[in-house]
C-alpha cells in the first residue's frame, strides 16, 4: 500500500490529540478521519474499511483493546493494521493488544515523528495477519549484511555462514519475517513451537542472548523492547 | 481342663490331640497374665500413691522399688501423651474454628469428611447433613468442582483463584493439599481465602494510577507534540500557528491546575495542617458573596445567574481561605454543568450545631451509582464531559477534605436531568460575632427541636 492517498481513522477521544495526530498524517499526504469513541469506530470502520488505523486505547464508551479484538476477529476487518496510542507503564494492555493482532504502538507522550515513522512502516508492511515474508525462501537484511536463508536453514552474517541452534534460527526467523515490529514472548514461543522446540518465556531471553552473542557484530538488530517482547530493528527509529 | 470330650479323642490321633491341649494351655496362660498386668498396674498405682506403701522404702525392697518406678513411669507417660494429643486436638479443632479461611476435607470420592464454620458460612453447608455426601451435590460451582478435580488427579494439588457465583458472586484463592503423605490419596484438603476486597481495592488502585496516568499524560502529550511541531515541522499558515500554541498554552494551564491541586491536596492530608490552621468565625453570607465575585467573569461568560439567600446572620467557625477554596469549587462546578442561562442557587441553612452552604445546580444531574464514587481523585462520572468542561478531577476531593478539616461534611443529592445539590456543612460558630451578627445570636441547637 503507497502511503500517499492512504486513509486513516484516528480513534481518540482528546481532540487536540487527535487534530495533532491529523495533521501530521495529512501533512504526510494520508487522508485522516477522526472519531472519538469505539463504537463509532467500529461502525465507521465496518462501512469506510480505512487502510489503517491509530487507536487510542483508553476510551470512554468502548476500551481500545475491546476495539482491537473485534476488528482482528472480523474477517472483514482483520487486515487493517493497527496502530496503539497507549500509556507508558501500561505494558500489560500493550503485550495484550499486540497478542490481539495490533501491529503496532506509541507511548504517550508520544513524538509525532515517532508516530509517523511508525504508521509509515506499518503501510508499507501491511498487517501482521497477511504473514509477509513467510513464503519467501530467504531473507536479506540490514543492506545485505544478513541473510537468512530459509530453504538451506542458514544464516550469512557479513557473508560467513553462523552456526545457530534451531530454536535461534527460529527466533531470528519470526523478528526478522517483520522488521520493525515488536514480537511478544508469548508470539515467539508460539511460532517456534511448531518447529519441534520447547520453550517458555523466561527461555526465550536465554536463546536471544545466545543469538546475539552468535551474530556478533550485527547483534543490536536484536532489540529489547522492555516489558514487552523483542524486535528486529534495521536502523531503530528514533524514540525519546 | 484335663477332660476332653469323647469324641474329639475318638476321631483325632494323639498328636493332634496334644497340639490342642498346647494351644488351651497358651490361652489360658495368656488370660491369666493379662489379668494379672491389669491388676498389678491397678495395685502398683495404689501403692505408689500411698505414703506408707513397702514400695516407697528403696533401702528395703531396691529391686521391687526399681521395678515399680520404671512402670510408673511408662504409665505415666502412656496416660500424658494421650492427654497431649487429646489437648492438640482441641488446638487444631478451635484453630479450624477460628480462622476465617474456609476450610473443609474430602475423600478421595469427594465426599465431605469435615468442614470448619468458615467453609460452612460460605459455601452454605450444613454440619449435620454434609458429612458423608458428595461435594458437588452440596455445592453447585462447576469452578471449584472442577478446580478440586484436578487437584485430585494431580496428588491432591492444586492452587489458583476462581470466580464463585455465590448469592454475593467472589473471588477466592484455592488451595488444595493431599490429606496424608501416603502413597495413595485418601483424600484432600480444601483451603478458600475470599480476596473479593483485596482485587476491587487493587483494581481500584490500578484505575486511579491509571487515571491519574491519563489526566497528566494527556496535557504533556499535548504540550509536546505541538512544540515539537511547532518548532521541527514548522506550520507555515500563522492563523494555524496560533492556534497551536494556543493549545500549549491551554494544556500548560491545566496541567499547572493538576500540580497546584495535588499540592493543595498534599497540604490538606498532613495532620499538622489540621491543628496549625487557623479559624475564625466567619458570616457564610461573606465567603458565599467572596465565592460569587470571583467567579463572576465565569458566570457571565454563560450567562448563568447565581442567586443566594441572605445567609439569616448564620456563622460558621473556619479558616477564610479555605472555606473559601471549597465553595468556590462546589460553585464552579455548578456553573460548569449547568446549561448557559440558568441558574445557579446558594442557600445558607443553620442545622443544629452546623451550617449548611447547599448550591443548586440546574445541570444534567449524576446517576446514583457514581455518587458514591465523585469525591475520589480523578474520578470522571463523564470523561468526555468532564474534558469539554475542563476542571482538574481534584476539585471535590479538595471540598471532602477541607470538609473533613473542619470537622464538618460534603454532602450531594441528584437528580439525572434536573441537577445536583452539593451541600458543605460547616461547623457553626458557639459565640456570636458582636459586630457583624450580634443581633441574633441562636443557640446551636435551635432548629434541631
Amino acid at each position: 500500500m503507497s502511503i500517499a492517498k492512504a486513509q486513516v481513522l484516528i480513534v481518540e477521544d482528546e481532540p487536540e490529540i487527535a487534530e495533532l495526530i491529523e495533521f501530521h498524517a495529512e501533512r504526510a499526504g494520508l487522508r485522516a478521519r477522526k472519531v472519538h469513541s469505539g463504537r463509532i469506530a467500529l461502525e465507521v470502520i465496518k462501512r469506510e474499511k480505512p487502510d489503517l488505523i491509530v487507536l487510542d486505547l483508553m476510551l470512554p464508551d468502548l476500551d481500545g483493546l475491546e476495539v482491537c479484538r473485534r476488528l482482528k476477529q472480523s474477517e472483514e476487518t482483520r487486515n487493517i493494521p493497527i496502530v496503539m496510542v497507549t500509556a507508558k507503564g501500561e505494558e500489560a494492555d500493550i503485550v495484550a493488544g499486540i497478542e490481539l493482532g495490533a501491529d503496532d504502538y506509541v507511548t504517550k507522550p508520544f513524538s509525532p515523528r515517532v508516530l509517523m515513522a511508525r504508521l509509515r512502516n506499518v503501510l508499507r508492511r501491511g498487517s501482521v495477519v497477511e504473514e509477509p515474508a513467510a513464503n519467501a525462501d530467504r531473507l536479506v537484511l540490514l543492506d545485505g549484511k544478513l541473510i537468512i536463508d530459509l530453504d538451506r536453514h542458514e544464516v550469512l552474517c557479513d557473508k560467513v555462514k553462523i552456526d545457530l541452534t534451531l530454536t535461534e534460527f527460529g527466533i531470528l526467523h519470526v523478528l526478522a519475517a517483520r522488521p520493525g515490529f515488536v514480537r511478544t514472548r508469548d508470539q515467539i514461543i508460539g511460532s517456534v513451537h511448531g518447529k519441534n522446540t520447547v520453550l517458555s518465556s523466561r527461555t526465550v531471553d536465554v536463546h536471544v542472548t545466545a543469538l546475539r552473542r552468535k551474530l556478533g557484530a550485527l547483534s543490536e538488530c536484536v532489540e529489547t523492547v522492555r516489558g514487552v517482547g523483542y524486535r528486529f530493528s534495521e536502523g531503530a527509529i528514533e524514540e525519546d | 481342663m484335663t477332660e476332653l470330650p469323647q469324641t474329639l479323642l475318638e476321631s483325632t490321633d494323639a498328636t493332634s490331640a496334644a497340639g490342642w491341649i498346647v494351644a488351651a494351655l497358651l490361652a489360658a496362660a495368656w488370660i491369666v497374665t493379662a489379668v494379672i498386668r491389669r491388676r498389678s498396674r491397678q495395685r502398683l498405682e495404689r501403692l505408689l500413691s500411698d505414703s506408707a506403701s513397702p514400695l516407697q522404702d528403696s533401702e528395703e525392697f531396691p529391686l521391687l522399688h526399681t521395678l515399680a518406678r520404671a512402670s510408673l513411669t511408662r504409665i505415666r507417660s502412656e496416660q500424658q501423651d494421650k492427654a497431649r494429643v487429646q489437648e492438640r486436638l482441641a488446638e487444631i479443632e478451635r484453630i479450624l474454628r477460628a480462622t476465617p479461611i474456609a476450610v473443609f476435607a474430602l475423600d478421595h470420592l469427594q465426599r465431605v469428611l469435615t468442614a470448619n464454620p468458615a467453609a460452612e458460612q460460605l459455601l452454605r453447608l450444613s454440619e449435620s447433613t454434609s458429612r458423608g455426601r458428595l461435594l458437588q451435590e452440596l455445592v453447585r460451582e462447576p469452578e471449584l468442582n472442577r478446580a478440586i478435580g484436578r487437584a485430585l488427579a494431580n496428588q491432591g494439588r492444586f492452587d489458583g483463584e476462581l470466580h464463585l457465583d455465590l448469592e454475593t458472586p467472589i473471588e477466592v484463592q484455592v488451595r488444595c493439599e493431599p490429606l496424608h503423605t501416603r502413597a495413595e490419596l485418601p483424600g484432600i484438603v480444601v483451603s478458600l481465602v475470599d480476596v473479593t476486597r483485596m482485587r476491587r481495592l487493587e483494581s481500584m488502585r490500578s484505575e486511579f494510577a491509571a487515571n491519574v496516568s491519563h489526566e497528566l499524560r494527556t496535557p504533556i502529550t499535548n504540550i509536546k507534540g505541538y512544540a515539537e511541531t511547532l518548532l521541527q515541522v514548522g506550520v507555515d499558515d500563522p492563523e494555524r500557528r496560533r492556534k497551536f500554541l494556543e493549545i500549549v498554552h491551554r494544556n500548560a494551564v491545566r496541567l499547572s491546575g493538576i500540580v497546584e491541586d495535588i499540592l493543595t491536596l498534599a497540604f490538606l492530608e498532613e495532620p499538622e495542617a489540621r491543628q496549625s490552621l487557623a479559624r475564625s468565625p466567619i458570616p457564610a453570607a461573606e465567603i458565599v458573596q467572596q465565592v460569587i465575585e470571583d467567579l463572576d467573569s465565569a458566570a457571565a461568560a454563560k450567562e448563568i445567574k447565581v442567586v443566594r439567600t441572605d445567609g439569616d446572620g448564620a456563622i460558621v467557625l473556619a479558616n477564610r481561605a479555605l472555606a473559601e477554596q471549597a465553595l468556590a469549587n462546589l460553585v464552579s462546578n455548578a456553573i460548569r454543568y449547568s446549561a448557559e442561562a440558568s441558574e445557579v442557587a446558594i442557600e445558607i441553612v443553620r442545622e443544629g450545631e452546623f451550617i449548611r452552604i447547599a448550591v443548586q445546580d440546574h445541570g444534567p444531574g449524576i446517576a446514583a451509582k457514581h455518587l458514591p464514587r465523585i469525591f475520589e481523585r480523578f474520578y470522571r462520572v463523564d470523561k468526555a464531559r468532564a474534558r469539554t468542561h475542563g476542571g482538574t478531577g481534584l476539585g471535590l476531593a479538595i471540598v471532602k477534605h477541607i470538609a473533613a478539616i473542619h470537622g464538618g461534611q460534603v454532602e450531594v443529592t441528584s437528580q439525572i436531568s434536573e441537577g445536583s445539590r452539593f451541600s458543605l456543612l460547616l461547623p457553626a460558630a458557639r459565640a456570636p460575632l458582636s459586630v457583624t451578627a450580634g443581633h441574633r445570636a441562636p443557640a446551636a441547637n435551635e432548629r434541631l427541636g
